[in-house]
């Protein structure tokens, strides 16, 4: 997901929000890949072999669902992992010390200022991000982990442009402005300062809605599989790529998987045309040809495009 | 903070006061961004923020160069010691050194935009950020950030995304030593101890978000920030906080270093009135004219009075 917006507009904050909103994982005790004890197929190399020895069950642990903090100067190294030095000085071992996409995995990976990072590294995670795992082949080293994980970028698009072809790969994009009115900034500023004078109370005070919003994205999770896209959503979601000239599939692959959690979260079994209007500005809005001469921004059109749709 | 609330605001005892309120909450308030050269006003601010934060061995002052690092900032394997010794030694990074004081950085405007996302992650979330050992406890690094400035030109600034998250926006460059006057009467440890009862009303809070957005400054960071300036400056008189601190917290947390560059209507005006230079209508080409009309032309340009030279830009 790609986010644009300013600086100290509450990105950061979102998302680290949505990581503890989400129910606890279950882990692999001491595994350093939050490994998920009752999937067999996901498991890291360490835990499969100790499966494989015949531990029934691996010990379990419980931890909240990771958010790791991609730093803007990140290598290579760090970010995927590598020779572990210490290990080599010392003991003269060669092993693999994992790298930030080890910790990610079942969890989100937040970049900030992706617009910024270096392009072998976007490269990188978006290659990591779309097949689910991380290949290692240097330094002597072979290796390939699970590294699943949602990839949040967040940027200010007056800084730098993000090319058109990595654009693509985000799957949803959410604009986020500057709020203009001063009632919903002083709001936000209060929230905030008593959050920070007195963490645990605020919590406590909050832990009723967040409870509930849980409870709800649960449902929905276990609703998910039983949702159904009919045929005129399918059609609708291609006209509006034809009538929009969004290059490539993807753009239609992803209004299709995401209107289905809309419904989920909506309690419904059946996936309607309102579900489908309210995804497809954050599923289109970034992949449009822009016209430089045009001053209209792409989050207009898309909605003037939906305007136009058979309902 | 001095009841003065009659004169005009003088730039040097504000800054004190801006330093005595960092003391009293280093953490909260993120830090200072010092513009100033390597001078007397320098060398007497930073020695009154050490005397305030207090007694020498209290609170820790590490001082970062501007091209630090990411193993001296974040800590890790000391290579040197490592290979001498033979068995892996590590060594504390700069963050962990200054939890509960202050982090200094000199020629902050040289600082690589990487440095700056790792102390300003480190201010956010108040630990060490990215530790190595995934299952130990994050180190604390609870402190505030002194970024000296010595930038001359305006776009010789610190790296946006540190200076964000500091409150303080301080500009010593015009002090003289004849401005260095003694300014008295804080008691930081009182401070300390009443601040986090110290009540800032609502009217309080909407005024500086209403100020914020009137000066165009987009981040909702900065409004709170200006909010916790307010109240530790409250504390520091020992009463709720008013319009004085207030007018404090928007002089010092909404000032020049953090507007968002949109400029005003009435400079947009001035802008267009402003008649090309000289030197620039001569390089211009004459756009072609047809032959009828450019006899009519030249004598209307001879006749027309030439706009003079504007003596001075306002």
């Amino acid at each position: 997901m790609l986010i644009f917006g300013d600086r100290g507009t509450g990105k950061s904050t979102a998302v680290r929000a949505l990581a503890s909103l989400l129910p606890p994982l279950r882990s692999v005790e001491g595994c350093a890949y939050n490994c998920d004890p009752g999937r067999a197929a996901g498991l890291c190399p360490t835990c499969r072999a100790r499966h494989a020895a015949g531990a029934k069950t691996l010990p379990a642990r419980s931890i909240a669902a990771p958010v790791v903090d991609l730093p803007l100067g990140a290598t290579e190294d760090r970010v995927a992992g590598a020779l572990d030095i210490e290990r080599a000085l010392a003991r003269s071992e060669k092993a693999f010390e994992p790298g930030l996409l080890a910790r990610a995995n079942r969890g989100f990976l937040y970049i900030d200022e992706v617009n910024l990072l270096e392009d072998h590294l976007v490269d990188l995670l978006l290659d990591v991000a779309a097949s689910g795992e991380n290949v290692i082949e240097r330094e002597g080293l072979s290796i390939r982990h699970p590294a699943r994980f949602v990839l949040i970028g967040s940027g200010n698009p007056e800084e730098g442009e993000l090319r058109p072809q990595l654009l693509d790969r985000f799957g949803l994009s959410v604009d986020v402005t500057t709020p203009k009115d001063v009632a919903q900034r002083v709001r936000a500023v209060k929230l905030r300062d008593a959050y920070d004078r007195d963490p645990e109370v605020f919590c406590a005070e909050w832990e009723g809605e967040e409870a509930k919003l849980r409870r709800r994205i649960v449902a929905a999770r276990k609703r998910l599989p039983l949702v159904e896209t009919p045929d005129a959503v399918r059609e609708a979601a291609a006209a509006l790529c034809v009538a929009l000239g969004a290059d490539g599939l993807r753009g239609e692959m992803t209004l299709l998987r995401a209107a289905p959690p809309c419904a989920a979260l909506d309690g419904k079994a059946e996936v309607a045309m309102a579900h489908l209007r309210s995804v497809a500005p954050s599923a289109l809005r970034h992949r449009l040809r822009r016209n430089p001469l045009d001053d209209v921004g792409s989050g207009l059109r898309v909605e003037r495009a939906l305007e136009e749709l058979p309902v | 903070m001095p009841q003065a609330a009659r004169q005009p605001p003088d730039v040097w005892t504000d800054a004190v006061a801006a330093a005595a309120a960092l003391a009293v909450d280093p953490h909260g308030l993120g830090g200072a961004a010092l513009r100033a050269p390597a001078g007397e006003a320098r060398a007497a601010w930073i020695a009154r923020l050490r005397g305030f934060m207090g007694p020498a061995g209290g609170a820790s002052w590490v001082q970062v160069p501007a091209e630090a690092s990411d193993l001296q900032l974040l800590g890790g394997l000391d290579l040197e010691r490592t290979l001498a010794e033979g068995r892996p030694a590590s060594q504390r990074g700069a963050l962990a050194r200054a939890d509960g004081g202050v982090l200094a950085v000199a020629m902050a405007e040289r600082m690589a935009p990487s440095a700056a996302a790792i102390v300003a992650a480190a201010l956010d979330q108040g630990t060490v950020p990215a530790a190595r050992d995934q299952d130990a406890a994050p180190e604390q690094a609870r402190f505030c950030v002194v970024a000296q400035d010595e930038g001359i030109a305006a776009d010789e600034r610190p790296p946006a995304a540190l200076i964000e998250r500091l409150a303080l926006h301080l500009d010593l460059s015009a002090l003289t030593h004849r401005d260095l006057l003694e300014v008295g009467g804080f008691d930081i440890p009182a401070a300390r101890l009443r601040l986090r009862d110290t009540m800032v009303p609502d009217a309080v809070v909407e005024a500086l978000c209403a100020a914020a957005d009137a000066l165009g400054v987009g981040s909702d960071r900065a409004a709170l920030l200006a909010v916790k300036l307010a109240r530790a400056a409250a504390a520091l008189d020992g009463v709720a906080a008013g319009e004085v601190h207030a007018a404090f917290a928007a002089r010092l947390a909404l000032g020049r270093g953090r507007r968002v560059c949109r400029p005003s209507r009435s400079r947009l005006r001035r802008t267009k009135r402003l008649p090309l230079p000289r030197t620039t209508l001569r390089a211009i080409p004459p756009p072609p004219i047809p032959i009828r009309f450019a006899g009519w032309m030249t004598r209307w340009c001879r006749r027309r009075p030439r706009p003079s030279r504007p003596t001075s830009l306002r």
